[in-house]
């Protein structure tokens, strides 16, 4: 009897333990099925108040020759809380999940279309009125924040490499040659090209002041005061939430 | 008892079946999240997206198809930060500067090589100067043998050639040209650099090509042909070495006479041009392979 009832507790404590551990299982494949990694990208326009204020709140430079510039999961939860006040503007913001060996590319919804062709028409009957000019061809201009990225070797030590082209171009204004209709664009851009590694929940950072022509006023941001910009690119790798 | 026991054996032995096959998947899960490395070892189609202008294409003034090589060897790479920082004062302003209580510029000699501490010394002595501006400046985290390339430029389209006929532009405008053809010239910084680094030393080799360029005003052709830009360059190639963490400084480039040299009316040519100074500073440091978790230790530590 008593050895009966031993053995019926021991069954007892081994199929509880049995479902603890298949439901632990469970969970773990849940949670591995969700962390799915991602990269995300970031371009800030600030100025130098703004990365004042983020390199005080992290309490070192961003330059590495007297700071760092690779961050942990915890700084960047301490700047995106930064990045929501009045100093900084987000001009470009992507995550891109990287189970994929394909090249994905980031790409804002505006475009600009603008002649590059002309042709003379004359108004009909109209023998001494300025000639009139038809564009017979044009061209697309991606606007706004876009890129590439690509994903290189996953390192043994953890570190994925990867390749990150990113830019953003705007309208800067329009150039009149000879008759207000044939007008060409300016545009301002800013991109880099670079391939980097990142382990799992980093952040590199990099600082960028722009070209002194684009100081007349927010460079990419409109409506903002004149300012000495200063552009901040964030490239993080982690996992979706 | 036998029987108890061996009841007891058999469950035993299905607990580990089951602990051992959820460790297998387990296993197979972590494997599994990460990429295949012989799928994942070239990149795919290099070179900028034509929203970018074409960038590496080598149009006119563009970079060619960059310079570096990239070869995965059988050791992870090493990663560098790299920093070019391009400013301008008068040439005047200069002479005064001191670093640590030395002169900056001496009639024979300048500092090409200083610490970071150094380095803001300069930067904020610079900053004093009322002539002092940065034109433009760019940091950048690659993988070593790597070429980055960092631009901010504006694109200039002007008319490149004209049709052969006058056209009439009415009674107020003046006749001119049709435009047939269109180019695109940037005008801006454009920054293009490799490292090369030797493991276990702490020298860094490193290609430098900088492009500044910008557009000093638009020449008026006369005779009905569209206005041409003036453009004004400067183009550099170097290629160098830094120790790891030390910042190299080329100074003495003068601008002087830039543009008026290209003997075209002076009025067209900005004042500003004259008796600057190019100040450009090139920084770079490996970073350690876990830079971010490491300093933050010695941050929980402190």
């Amino acid at each position: 009897m008593k050895h009966a009832r031993t053995l019926v507790v021991s069954c007892l404590v081994l199929v509880l333990l049995g479902a603890i551990f298949l439901g632990a299982s469970r969970a773990w494949g849940r949670r591995n099925r969700k962390r799915e990694p991602q990269l995300v990208v970031r371009f800030i326009e600030t100025d130098e108040q703004g990365l004042g204020a983020i390199e005080k709140s992290l309490g070192f430079s961003l330059d590495p020759q007297v700071g760092r510039c690779v961050l942990t999961s915890w700084e960047m939860v301490e700047i995106t809380r930064l990045l929501r006040g009045a100093d900084f503007e987000v001009i470009g913001h992507a995550a891109v999940p990287i189970d994929t060996k394909e090249r994905r590319a980031i790409r804002s919804d505006r475009q600009l279309r603008y002649a590059v062709d002309f042709e003379r028409a004359k108004p009909a009957g109209d023998d001494q009125g300025a000639t009139a000019y038809q564009a017979t061809e044009h061209d697309t201009r991606q606007l706004g924040f876009s890129g590439d990225v690509a994903f290189g070797k996953l390192w043994e030590s953890g570190r994925q490499e990867v390749e990150v082209v990113l830019g953003v171009t705007e309208l800067s204004g329009w150039k009149t040659f000879g008759h207000e209709n044939l007008r060409q664009p300016v545009f301002k851009t800013w991109s880099v090209n670079t391939r980097l590694l990142l382990d799992f929940d980093e952040t590199a950072a990099m600082v960028s002041r722009p070209y002194r022509a684009f100081e007349e006023s927010g460079v990419f941001s409109e409506g903002k005061p004149a300012r000495q910009a200063v552009f901040l690119i964030l490239v993080s790798l982690g996992y979706v939430h | 008892m036998k029987r108890a026991e061996s009841i007891f054996i058999a469950l035993g032995l299905l607990l580990l079946t089951s602990f051992g096959g959820v460790l297998i998947s387990s296993l197979i899960v972590a494997g599994t999240s990460a990429q295949d490395d012989s799928e994942t070892e070239e990149f795919g189609e290099g070179g900028f997206p034509d929203e970018f202008g074409g960038g590496f294409e080598g149009e006119s003034g563009r970079f060619g198809d960059g310079f570096g090589t990239f070869t995965l060897g059988p050791s992870e790479p090493q990663q560098v930060w790299c920093e070019a920082i391009y400013t301008q004062i008068d040439t005047a302003e200069l002479d005064d500067i001191r670093i640590g209580g030395e002169p900056f510029v001496t009639p024979v000699s300048e500092r090409t090589l200083l610490t970071p501490v150094e380095k803001l010394e300069l930067l904020h002595e610079l900053k004093l100067r009322s002539s002092f501006e940065i034109i433009g400046a760019a940091s950048v985290v690659s993988i070593d043998g790597q070429c980055q390339l960092v631009q901010m430029v504006e694109e200039i389209r002007y008319p490149y050639t004209h049709d052969g006929a006058l056209v009439s532009n009415g009674a107020s405008g003046r006749p001119h040209y049709l435009a047939d053809d269109f180019e695109c010239r940037d005008t801006g910084i454009r920054l293009n650099w490799t490292t090369n680094c030797e493991p276990g030393h702490d020298v860094i080799g490193m290609l430098v090509l900088f492009e500044a360029s910008r557009l000093a005003g638009w020449l008026d052709m006369g005779s009905g042909i569209a206005d041409q830009p003036l453009m004004l360059s400067w183009n550099e190639m170097t290629d160098l070495y830094i120790r790891d963490g030390m910042t190299l400084v080329m100074t003495g480039i003068p601008l002087t006479g830039f543009g008026r040299s290209l003997a075209l009316d002076t009025d067209q040519i900005p004042e500003s041009m004259g008796s600057k100074t190019a100040v450009i500073l090139i920084s770079a440091r490996i970073l350690a392979l876990s830079d971010a978790g490491h300093k933050a230790e010695e941050g929980i530590e402190e």
